[in-house]
């Protein structure tokens, strides 16, 4: 069998006096899609970022896609790739100089033509010349995808992907992830408080609380385990320490 | 399109990371016309300022009069120093103002490519910073730095290395204590002047 595209053990993170992620162990499989649910400072953005390598455990180990985080991070990052709100490209530039950089910082040879096949893709041509601050939230979403594709990642890595999205472009933005996933047969790992997103793209949930893995299943198994209808109802239980999770 | 995208070896120095990082600030130079001025205006109000006061000191003192140039020169040569540090923490800094530190250091991007990066555009922002002032101190006051000769050229590069440490040092004092750290990037250079001897002999 083949190794899993992140395996995590032991995770730690202090802060001072705070520990925001307490022994994590988990693994993530090739090709699937898998969520990190959990209420706000339950320590999924600090988990990504371990995963990232942009934040050193204090205890524990990550690897991804085989390699060991702490020693060979260099050979990873290339294969993989981040998006999040609360990172921002440079206002000022336009979404086609954003682009051309990230293309420069990972290596892409055929440049013009991976740009032109994302700004296809993700449908950004009427606005890619325009500064990215001047862009809506929807718009500058979709510039920040492309970005986190602009490699091909083999591993995504998603902090609320559509948060502040309305609707159509949420929707607009999952179809264009599960597309992504499947013909590339890549790894996501998204961080989301939106449990229809959940629902629809992930095949297993790990549910955080004070930055420690209180249940895990899939969708449908933590809907079933606790009795619910719907995995919004299975996060409130698990946020307010409600059932199975506060056993 | 898939598989036409190839990496290259994340082992090493890569010329193009260091040469996106310069990329990426020659955009934001090249779209905005208050950054260059801002670059030239400090330095050229020096020299100005300088100027004048030598010119003062010539008229009322023979003995300043034989001196003609030493304040000038100083102002000049200080300000290389100033700017090249000003190339690395405000380069910096503008990264952190757009939030997009976490997303350059997601990438293959090395710290030394970073830096190198850094480094490059400190030199552009120098020349375009001081360059109007030397060239203006020529025609206004008769005074030009190239006349210094060939010990300019290691004098040059020691004040940008001198700037380029300073930088970097408060670049780490800003990711470490964060945005509070912000003014240690026009604070701190001014902590080397007193022992500098710019305006003054040091004993």
């Amino acid at each position: 069998m083949a190794s899993p595209a992140i395996e995590v053990d032991g995770l730690t993170k202090r802060f001072e006096k705070v520990t925001a992620v307490d022994g994590l162990a988990f693994s993530v499989q090739i090709g699937t899609t898998v969520a990190l649910l959990g209420g706000n400072g339950a320590g999924k953005t600090t988990t990504l970022a371990m995963l990232l390598g942009l934040l050193e455990p204090t205890a524990g180990e990550v690897w991804v896609l085989g390699h060991n985080m702490r020693r060979e991070r260099a050979h990873v990052l290339p294969r993989m790739n981040f998006s999040s709100p609360y990172v921002d490209l440079p206002h000022r530039l336009s979404t086609r100089q954003n682009l051309k950089i990230y293309g420069h910082l990972y290596g892409i040879r055929n440049m013009d033509e991976r740009i032109a096949a994302l700004v296809h893709d993700l449908d950004l041509a009427a606005f890619a010349d325009r500064p990215v601050g001047s862009l809506s939230a929807g718009q500058k979403t979709r510039v920040a995808l492309a970005k986190a594709l602009i490699n091909e990642p083999e591993l995504l890595l998603l902090d609320e992907p559509t948060a502040s999205l309305d609707p159509d472009t949420g929707d607009w933005v999952r179809s264009y992830l599960e597309t992504y996933q499947r013909r590339m047969r890549a790894t996501i790992l998204l961080a989301s408080h939106n449990m229809g997103e959940v629902e629809r793209l992930c095949s297993h949930v790990l549910m955080m609380r004070q930055g420690r893995i209180v249940d895990r299943g899939s969708p449908q198994e933590l809907i079933g385990r606790y009795g619910r209808d719907t995995l919004e109802q299975v996060f409130l239980d698990i946020a307010r320490q409600q059932g199975l999770a506060a056993e | 399109m898939t598989a036409t995208v190839r990496q290259k070896s994340p082992v090493g120095l890569s010329f193009g990371r260091i040469g996106a990082i310069v990329l990426r600030h020659y955009y934001l130079l090249k779209g905005s016309w208050t950054r260059i001025l801002e670059l030239a205006y400090w330095p050229a109000m020096q020299m100005i300022i300088w100027g004048f006061t030598t010119q003062f000191f010539i008229s009322h003192s023979s003995w300043v009069a034989r001196a003609t140039g030493v304040l000038l020169a100083a102002v000049l040569l200080w300000d290389i120093v100033f700017r090249a540090q000003l190339g690395i923490t405000v380069s910096f800094l503008e990264e952190q103002w757009s939030r997009n530190l976490a997303n350059l250091f997601v990438t293959p991007l090395k710290a030394t490519e970073f830096a190198l990066g850094l480094m490059v555009m400190s030199i552009i922002r120098t020349v375009i910073g001081v360059g109007p002032a030397v060239l203006l101190a020529i025609p206004l006051y008769h005074f030009s730095i190239f006349e210094l000769g060939l010990p300019l050229i290691p004098f040059f590069t020691c004040l940008m290395i001198m700037g380029w440490g300073i930088g970097l040092a408060v670049c780490g004092l800003i990711m470490r204590f964060g945005a509070g750290a912000e003014s240690f990037a026009w604070a701190t250079v001014f902590g080397f002047a007193p022992i500098s001897g710019i305006y003054y002999g040091n004993p």
